[in-house]
């Protein structure tokens, strides 16, 4: 399929404004395309899309998953979601911990790349320290953090008390709980944003820093005016992965916040938890489908926000 | 020309060929002829299963039960997604309300005429038989049961100058003041009595269920014609949410910091609280050492427990149903259902064994075992979406049992209780359920 | 006077850092602590940072509890087939994705991109209801199903084969290279960094994933170290020695796989970031 004569400039330009139809060597490279995505394409079709899009089309039915009957029922399970006082708690915890978590996790990193960048010896060390829980998984990470907020004999409460402050009632509580909640999220995601930062202050131009010492500029006006701006698309990324996984947050509620026989936990309710309670209890496959669809909408909605704030030029 | 080497085309087809060898290391099939599985929602029963499957392959060498258990919520949502699936294991553990909708869709097929004579005989309580009926037919064999019974620590009884447990709600007041110990800062360091506040999932409602029978009430009680309607919006159900905000708020014989339950109990910060019989085997593992006793829940206007079976079931997917069975009945052989009660303190379903050797072994058992005249049952009602109605109800009496300000606030708890029953009668309604 | 102003900064800045550094690593260190605590000293509020009594009597009893290996040679076989599936699919669509122009691409990458925003759980019935018909219930291949493909690994490859030269491509196609050739023999090797932390990342993630085995085995034999420990957790609550014994014996095959890959998971994900 390669003609070998194409001068490369030509070939270059062709596949950077590739119109459809142009020319045989063109079709040739979408034939490679297609043939090359299609066995990967094939697989996202079948272990993502169609279960997503049979679960997305769900959301119009009254389905119970155990009965064959599918009554169409309209957008009902979306007015009957929004009335739902679950579902309310559920949005607005969720809403919580997705605010807290990408501001907290966004400025802490960003906070401690700047300062591990500063050149300071033993750097390298801090990176992987603070990269630790990245890779930890969470189900140790949730069992460890349920020890350390137990009202009565875990160590942060003793902490506390050593400290001359009175003891909390983390996951009991419930605004408790959800700062306790938060405050794991951020632990463990807190490493991943400090990499990507300390990347994208890496990508940014000695002589930037440079022209604006001469300049005169302070610490504070530098970070401002050069290092925030230049930094913008990674924080767009940091913020906009930050923000799907809080949206998506279950298995520390799970692990963390839901009962045990003989042990009750008090629930934080989360989007996906409230899903799988009213899928997996009480077989209300076409209403957690809906509240599926309404998470995905948010979380598109979210995104796109973010992309224009990120994006806008000043 | 700047291209890799050579070897980067081999190492691929070989990650392709290697990943498709590790996936097609399936599960390796055994020698036995019959392989059964078993899945149960009790970790804690997890030993006695493996026993009987190893007592019960002595005398049949050629089948082979496997047995899985999963903490009760987990296993729920894992029927959810098996059953209809008509992938789930052979033989399920699981009580009534909780397979109800399986039974009425008709994954699990009734009882073979051998099982049904057997629960329509002698060898159950009535109200077992009662409950796993469905249109005429029987579904399961009782197992063990669900009864609750107060827990009382005789140690702290003592202390307190108390030498029984309490068995009026004006007793439980008293007691439970007596009982309750504050540290200097006023801050509550045992509960006098262990109330489940909160906790996901309906075990909220079902515990408060517990004094509301007493006071005259019930979750969902029959109208004419198969329909329903909440039946706790009246005085019995003002009265035992009264009592509760009381206990917590007025007379703080409970706080929510403190551990809950069982756990609780185990670890000495509660004097009393409520719960079935497996919580003598979870304390034998936790605090053996702990001195304690049970007791018939306290009567208001009337007095009654609940009765809970959980039963075995054979599914409709299974392809050795009859195998299956034969091993169900080898579990319910009365020297077994003794075993059961010796190893995991659950309450055996079969009232026509004798239990002497255990209550004599364990003395905690014997409330478990006594029904005085006029001691009422009462069960799940098994209908498809109680265990939703009662969740829901759980979220609510969470709240209000967090307000303060239902404190002598009659018009309050009134207020609390009406807008519980609308959503449990809107449930009904849906469903078609709802009768006035 | 500079030095010392110099001096001081740095020191400002290394008790930030290490003040991070500890809050990073105490749960670590409990985890750690209190599995080798006797269960009578657990129940003594106190801030030990070291038992008094180490034992290691909870380890014995984890040991024994359940077959620990038997979980982790699962939860190998699952990640190590969900990572070379990952490195293949992600490094073949990246790279196409990344260097080429052709009718519906954005769409694709759009598509590909936003089945990442909704989380696994929640369409996991109809994925069921898909394994079942293939019959790959209670299978290694069921368990992996899920993990075969990863949206974030198509764009990480993407991004990470954007900072190859299209000079090298060019220079190959001159000599007669077809596509699957430059792919083949200039990308893959250009992108071992890269391949290398997409690999750990899946292998993390795969080690991670609890709710869906717990769904679709039927059969102990097929727990992952994840599920294994999350029903340990789930049935033993009050027992924290034994709980944070099987955390630990979870945790540590992750961390000593993460301390001897630290230099290139690190440099991994930093190119993730590369392109922004």
């Amino acid at each position: 399929m390669a003609s070998v004569d194409d001068p490369a400039r030509q070939l270059a330009a062709e596949l950077a404004v590739a119109r459809p139809g142009v020319s045989r060597r063109t079709l040739g490279l979408y034939l490679f395309c297609y043939l090359g995505l299609a066995p990967v394409l094939l697989l996202f079709l079948y272990l993502r899309v169609i279960p997503i899009v049979t679960t997305l089309f769900a959301g119009f039915y009254n389905w119970d998953m155990i009965r064959p009957i599918r009554v169409f029922v309209g957008l009902s399970n979306y007015v009957e979601l929004l009335r739902d006082p679950n579902f309310q708690n559920a949005l607005s915890n969720t809403a919580i911990l997705a605010a807290g978590s990408v501001i907290l996790g966004t400025v802490l990193a960003l906070a401690l790349a700047v300062t591990v960048n500063a050149r300071v010896t033993g750097a390298p060390i801090y990176q992987l320290i603070y990269f630790l829980p990245v890779v930890t998984p969470w189900v140790p990470v949730t069992v460890v953090w349920k020890w350390i907020y137990d009202a009565r004999f875990g160590p942060l409460n003793a902490a506390l008390v050593a400290l001359g402050l009175p003891p909390q009632a983390w996951l009991v509580e419930d605004t408790l709980a959800l700062i306790a909640i938060l405050i794991v999220m951020v632990w463990k995601t807190l490493g991943y944003n400090l990499i990507m930062f300390l990347v994208g202050l890496n990508n940014i131009p000695q002589e930037y820093y440079e022209a604006a010492v001469v300049d005169g500029a302070a610490g504070g006006k530098i970070f401002r005016y050069i290092t925030l701006p230049l930094l913008r698309p990674m924080l767009l990324f940091v913020v906009v992965i930050s923000t799907i996984n809080a949206f998506n947050v279950f298995t520390p509620v799970f692990m963390m916040t839901s009962d045990i026989q003989g042990a009750a936990a008090k629930l934080v309710r989360t989007l996906v938890y409230d899903m799988w309670e009213n899928g997996f209890r009480y077989f209300k496959v076409g209403y957690a489908s809906a509240e599926a669809a309404l998470l995905l909408l948010i979380v598109l909605m979210l995104t796109l926000m973010h992309m224009r704030l990120f994006r806008e030029d000043r | 020309m700047r291209t890799g080497r050579p070897r980067h085309a081999g190492v691929l087809g070989l990650c392709a060929l290697l990943a498709a060898a590790l996936l097609a290391v399936a599960p390796a099939y055994g020698a036995p002829t019959v392989r059964l599985n078993l899945w149960g929602g009790f970790p804690e029963i997890g030993p006695f299963y493996e026993k009987m499957a190893a007592d019960y392959r002595r005398a049949n060498p050629s089948v082979e039960v496997s047995i899985l258990t999963h903490p009760l919520r987990d296993f729920e949502r894992k029927l959810a997604a098996t059953i209809p699936a008509d992938s789930a294991a052979d033989i399920l553990e699981i009580s009534t309300y909780a397979l109800q909708r399986f039974i009425e869709a008709g994954f699990i097929p009734p009882n073979p005429p051998a099982q049904d004579t057997f629960l329509q005989g002698k060898a159950f309580p009535d109200a077992m038989r009662l409950i796993n009926t469905y249109q005429r037919k029987t579904y399961g064999v009782p197992f063990f049961q669900g009864r609750q019974v107060l827990f009382w620590n005789i140690k702290m009884f003592q202390e307190a100058g108390l030498s029984r447990a309490p068995q009026t709600w004006d007793e439980v007041i008293e007691y439970c003041q007596k009982l309750t110990r504050k540290d200097a800062s006023g801050k509550l360091t045992r509960a006098g009595i262990s109330l489940r506040l909160f906790g996901g999932g309906s075990g909220v409602g079902e515990k408060w269920w517990f004094w509301l029978y007493p006071a005259g009430g019930t979750i969902i009680e029959q109208r004419s014609g198969g329909k329903y309607r909440a039946g706790y919006n009246n005085q019995a159900g003002r009265d035992a949410l009264k009592l509760y905000v009381d206990l917590v708020h007025k007379y703080r014989c409970d706080d929510p910091t403190l551990k809950r339950d069982a756990e609780a109990f185990a670890l000495e910060q509660a004097a009393m609280f409520t719960r079935e019989s497996w919580v003598i085997g979870f304390v034998r593992q936790n605090n053996p050492g702990l001195l304690y006793t049970t007791a018939l829940l306290p009567r208001y206007r009337r007095a009654g427990t609940i009765i809970n079976p959980v039963n075995l079931y054979v599914t409709r997917s299974s392809r050795n149903a009859e195998a299956a069975w034969d091993f169900v009945n080898f579990i319910l052989r009365p020297e077994n259902q003794q075993q059961l009660l010796e190893m995991t303190g659950w309450m055996p379903a079969r009232q026509d064994v004798s239990y002497v050797e255990q209550i004599r072994k364990a003395p905690q058992f014997r409330a478990f075992f006594e029904a005085p005249e006029g001691y009422g049952f009462y069960w799940y009602l098994p209908i498809g979406p109680f265990d939703e109605i009662l969740t829901k109800l759980a979220a609510r009496l969470e709240r209000a049992y967090a307000d303060r300000s239902l404190v002598d606030n009659p018009a309050g708890i009134a207020r609390v209780i009406e807008e519980m029953a609308n959503e449990t009668n809107a449930i009904l309604r849906r469903e078609n359920l709802y009768g006035d | 006077m500079v030095g010392r102003v110099h001096y001081l900064r740095s020191l400002a800045l290394h008790m930030i850092l290490i003040t991070a550094a500890l809050l990073m690593l105490l749960p670590f260190l409990w985890m750690l602590t209190t599995s080798l605590t006797p269960s009578s000293e657990i129940l003594n509020p106190s801030l030990r940072l070291w038992p008094d009594n180490p034992t290691l009597q909870h380890y014995r009893e984890v040991v024994q509890a359940a077959p620990w290996l038997k979980y982790f040679w699962n939860t190998l076989v699952v990640s190590t087939a969900s990572a070379l599936a990952i490195l293949l699919t992600s490094s073949l669509a990246g790279f196409i994705f990344a260097k080429y122009r052709f009718p519906g691409r954005n769409l694709l990458f759009i598509i590909i991109l936003g089945t990442a925003m909704i989380p696994f759980e929640s369409y996991m019935i109809p994925f069921y209801l898909q394994m079942k018909a293939l019959g790959w219930i209670n299978t290694y291949q069921g368990i992996a199903a899920p993990l075969l493909i990863m949206s974030f690994g198509i764009f990480f490859m993407r991004q990470s084969i954007m900072t190859i030269p299209d000079e090298l491509l060019d220079a190959a196609r001159i000599d007669g290279a077809t596509e699957f050739y430059i792919y083949r023999r200039v990308i893959l090797p250009l992108s071992k960094p890269a391949l290398g932390a997409l690999a750990i990342l899946a292998v993390q993630n795969a080690w991670a994933f609890f709710i869906w085995p717990m769904i679709v085995t039927s059969d102990r034999s097929l727990f992952t170290m994840e599920l294994g420990l999350a029903m340990f957790q789930r049935a033993f609550t009050v027992d924290y020695g034994r709980i944070t014994a099987g955390s630990v014996i979870t945790v540590l095959p992750v961390l000593v796989a993460f301390l001897i890959l630290r230099r290139s998971i690190i440099r991994g994900v930093t190119l993730a970031g590369m392109k922004g």
